[in-house]
């Protein structure tokens, strides 16, 4: 199937397009940033703005339309430039992670033997290492900071890709295409991108796909237990974070701060939600027992 | 007498039998195992046999697309095997295959320019695009596609069509001898004769040389000008066509020719039913490897293996049956 | 024939009810199978023959498949009015099936004997070491070494030809009136196929059943068949007793078939081929279905199509032009252009 098909009944299937929808709802939350809520200081978007220096979290009201979390941070601002957070978690570890795996399991099965043998003993000694645990550590040693959290991510969430696509090259590189390919003199090159590449991609970038979602929900994570982003710095993670000690409200009336977590809880499910539904509706496509 | 193209001396591929999670070699499958013959230029030899033979495993071999356990093959007079990666891609532009699947052995995500098109980007055979998609246009023609389908993917042909582009993607580069492996076997009976024809108008158009690999016996007489029987890793029997049909020298030629069911219902055959399956290729039987099937294996068979030689006017043979 | 047919099959039609529209499988197909004869149904993949054999054990699944109309009577019964309670009964007792590839029909994690005496025990009452002793004896029927050895082996012990004769043994298992065989030695190499064929044509005659053999392959259909059908396209478009037909083809399609394939005992330079491929099933010609491919289609093949017609006695025809084939046929000339070219 090509791209303009997959994008075609990506664009009918009713659940992909909520995806679809929701996305670039974000997209255009992100781009227009400074200008849904500009930012005081020009030189530091990011840096949430405070109402004041109350620790309290307040209600929503005409100036903070969200209201405020706490230490007078405006929900509205964070969550609004935590757009871009997300995006930028996402779409770099995502992107990076991804692409070692492509390489990794590519190389690990195209060539095999030897080399196949200790790049799969090195993915799974990864692999063995209980994640949440191994980016804390990571971020720890390295310090807070939203890069640190990323390259933590990177470090280690590129496995499953690289076993993904070594199961893939696998297969199609006892195709006959592909041997076809070799009889004419192609070399190692050619034959990976243009044969094994193009008809191994698909899976990988469902599985893409998804992780979009988890990866920013660890990135909020990593925030919520302390060792995210510095105080202050717009993450969606970060809000749930100052939420914490609001969450049981004041005695008699629990949902009292419920803005605190209700309004960057919808955002971040939001977002892993659209890339899950694209995700599923992606494999629902490409699955060719459904085609 | 026309000049040997290929010579193929004392081939051998064994594939090891891993076990155990050490992955150690416990055994061989002998898939092709110490044989010898040479094909003609501008002939087309046939090689035929059942599933399991190693005839597949033969024309890999001989394009390396397997690496050979030992043996030599010998293209133009010069020695495949010694070649470097670097002269090796060179020399398959002499050295084409068509594969029997017409469904796997294209690129699904490939336009059928890019298929018949990629041979003249490796081997640097089209100055630019134009010049590319020209060549393209006049092969396709050349294999009775027109040129309205070069923008297409493989997935919208049928199988014969299919097959087809298979084989403009060997032409392509202008080959001297075609490996033709099973190609008309995944197709249907009346496209079959389609492409048969096709490889015969090609052959005689560019002076092409098959060797052409099934297990149909009657596609095989009739596009070959040799045979060659394979039976477990070893060929049997190797001679003219004309002589195999008429005056088969070997057991198991005799009975694979009487097996073959013919499309003529008044003509009751004798036929020589085997008994039992083809053995396992990770043990062949001592001796013959015919002999525990053969029904006229007398003692020596068992013990000693007979050798592939002359038995007069090219007709060649390894039967114990033939020195009595 | 004056005999009372077995199977009696009319007018029956099978459709695919698919996303990309209705799927014509089986088009209107008429035959019938006389007791202890073989009929032979030949034609190439997408013509509608296993689906046909499928509609008679009432197995085309449904959604998508559908049969549509037709009778299939059966010992006084239509097949395609009885509840599916009846059927279970007909399946495997009265008519049996062996498929193209054993493997995928036998069950892999039970050993062959457990399968044969299951069937065994369906539809016979007997106790199960009864059941097991018929089990063993069948494997001897069918010429498996060692039966009561293999009877306790499971599928992939076995090779391929031991295998399909376990099939055989299975479905012959309950002494069925009719054996439908789809393409049953098409997996299988030249010399076990001989091996099967001889093996189905004696049973056949030990045990007096009918066989309807499926098959692409004009040998194997010359080899088993006493009666054929030729199918294109869903229909049955020729229909003839064997020698008949191997002496007389007289339609263009079945005239086509049997000169593309190579002979063994006669040279010619060049195969007659058809030119063309099957057009898809969603997408049939008006008029006879073959005039895409049919050298000799003119004006009415384009428009309407040819009913099944009596040509001689005996010999049914689904053709407008088969009397001018008699007369290409008569002054030796090939009908199908040398080129396969494509239109």
């Amino acid at each position: 199937m090509e791209w303009q098909e997959v994008v075609k009944r990506l664009l009918q299937n009713k659940i992909s397009l909520l995806g679809i929808l929701i996305i670039l709802f974000f997209i255009i939350v992100a781009v227009f940033a400074p200008w849904i809520a500009p930012p005081r200081d020009p030189d530091d978007p990011y840096l949430i703005p405070r109402a004041g220096w109350s620790i309290e979290p307040q209600p929503p009201s005409d100036e903070y339309i969200f209201g405020t979390t706490e230490g007078q941070y405006d929900i509205f601002y964070g969550i609004v430039w935590g757009t871009r957070t997300a995006f930028r978690i996402g779409l770099i570890v995502v992107g990076i992670s991804t692409s070692i795996g492509i390489v990794l399991g590519t190389i690990a099965a195209y060539y095999g033997g030897w080399i196949d043998e200790i790049l799969m003993r090195i993915t799974d000694i990864f692999m063995s290492i209980p994640f949440i645990i191994a980016t804390i550590v990571l971020v720890t040693i390295l310090g807070q900071g939203l890069t640190n959290v990323m390259i933590a991510l990177i470090t280690f969430s590129w496995m499953s890709t690289a076993r993904l696509m070594r199961s893939q090259v696998l297969s199609v590189k006892e195709d006959e295409f592909v041997q076809a390919a070799l009889a004419l003199g192609a070399n190692d090159f050619r034959i990976i991108f243009r044969h094994i590449i193009l008809n191994t991609i698909f899976p990988v970038v469902i599985q893409a796909s998804m992780r979009m979602g988890s990866m920013v929900i660890t990135a909020s994570t990593l925030s919520f237990l302390g060792v995210g982003t510095p105080e202050g710095y717009a993450d969606w993670g970060q809000m749930i974070s100052f939420a914490r000690n609001w969450i049981l409200g004041v005695e008699g009336n629990p949902l009292n701060y419920w803005y605190t977590l209700i309004i960057p809880g919808v955002a971040i499910t939001l977002f892993c939600l659209s890339w899950n539904l694209i995700g599923d509706a992606f494999r629902d496509i490409l699955d060719p027992k459904l085609n | 007498m026309a000049e040997n193209l290929l010579e193929v001396k004392n081939l051998k591929k064994y594939f090891p039998v891993k076990a155990g999670i050490f992955k150690k070699t416990v055994a061989h499958v002998k898939a092709v195992d110490d044989i010898s013959f040479a094909v003609k230029e501008g002939e087309t030899l046939g090689l035929v046999g059942e599933s399991g033979c190693g005839k597949s495993t033969t024309g890999r071999t001989i394009l390396r697309l397997l690496e050979a356990t030992a043996g030599e093959v010998i293209f133009e007079g010069k020695s495949v095997m010694d070649l470097d990666k670097k002269a090796m891609r060179a020399i398959r532009r002499d050295m084409q295959i068509i594969f029997q699947d017409p469904y796997a052995s294209l690129n699904p995500r490939m336009t059928v320019a890019d298929i018949v098109g990629e041979p003249l980007d490796i081997h640097k055979l089209a100055k630019n695009k134009k010049e590319r998609n020209e060549k393209v246009r006049e092969i396709l023609e050349n294999v009775g596609l027109g040129a309205e389908y070069m923008h297409r993917y493989p997935h919208e042909f049928s199988g014969g069509q299919r097959q087809r582009i298979g084989v403009a993607r060997a032409l392509a580069v202008d080959p001297k001898l075609i490996i033709a492996d099973e190609p008309v076997s995944a197709l249907d009976v009346s496209v079959q004769a389609q492409v048969v024809n096709l490889l015969q108008d090609l052959q005689k158009e560019y002076g092409l040389t098959y060797l052409f690999i099934a297990h149909d016996l009657s596609v095989v007489k009739h596009i070959s000008d040799r045979v060659a029987v394979m039976y477990l890793g070893k060929i049997v029997e190797l001679t003219d066509k004309h002589e195999l049909y008429s005056n088969p020298k070997h057991p198991y030629t005799q009975s694979l020719l009487s097996a073959i069911p013919e499309a003529d219902p008044k003509k009751k055959k004798n036929r020589i039913v085997l008994e039992g399956d083809v053995p396992s290729p990770v043990d062949p039987p001592s001796g013959c490897r015919f002999h525990p099937r053969c029904p006229k294996a007398f003692e020596p068979c068992s013990v000693k293996e007979p050798e592939f030689k002359e038995y007069g006017d090219g007709h060649f043979a390894a039967c114990h049956l033939l020195d009595k | 024939m004056n005999k009372q047919a077995l199977v009696e099959v009319k007018n029956l039609k099978t459709y695919f009810y698919t996303e990309e529209g209705i799927v014509k499988a089986v088009d209107g197909v008429d035959y019938e199978i006389y007791p202890g004869e073989t009929l032979g149904i030949v034609g190439e993949s997408g013509c509608g023959k296993s689906v046909t054999s499928l509609s008679i054990m009432r197995l085309v699944e449904s959604p998508p498949g559908r049969i549509e109309a037709g009778e299939i009577n059966f010992q006084g019964k239509d097949l395609t009015k009885i509840s599916e309670k009846e059927m279970r009964k007909i399946r495997g007792n009265d008519i049996s099936m062996i498929f193209q590839e054993p493997m995928t029909s036998l069950n892999p994690v039970y050993t062959v004997g457990d399968q044969i005496i299951e069937a065994i025990m369906l539809h016979k009452d007997v106790n199960r070491k009864e059941a097991r002793k018929q089990a063993i004896d069948m494997l001897k029927k069918v010429g498996i070494p060692l039966p009561e050895q293999r009877v306790d082996e499971y599928p992939h012990q076995l090779s391929g030809g031991m295998r399909q004769r376990v099939m055989i043994a299975m479905a012959l298992s309950c002494d069925p009136k009719l054996l439908i065989a789809d393409e049953p030695t098409t997996a299988l190499d030249v010399t076990i196929q001989a091996q099967i064929l001889e093996l189905m044509n004696s049973l056949k005659e030990s045990y007096g059943m009918s066989i309807m053999m499926i098959t692409h392959d004009l040998g194997v259909i010359a080899e088993v068949s006493d009666r054929v059908a030729v199918m294109y396209a869903g229909k049955v478009v020729e229909y003839t007793d064997v020698d008949t037909l191997f002496d007389d083809p007289k339609h263009p399609y079945t005239w086509g078939l049997m000169n593309s394939i190579p002979k063994l005992d006669k040279d010619v330079d060049r195969l007659e081929a058809i030119p063309g491929s099957v057009p898809s099933p969603l997408n049939f010609p008006k008029g006879c279905k073959f005039n895409t491919r049919c050298p000799l289609a003119e004006g009415k093949c384009y428009d309407e199509e040819p009913p099944l017609e009596e040509a001689a006695a005996g010999h049914k025809v689904r053709c407008w032009r088969y009397k001018d084939l008699e007369e290409i046929k008569k002054r030796g000339e090939r009908i199908y252009e040398d080129r396969g070219v494509q239109k």
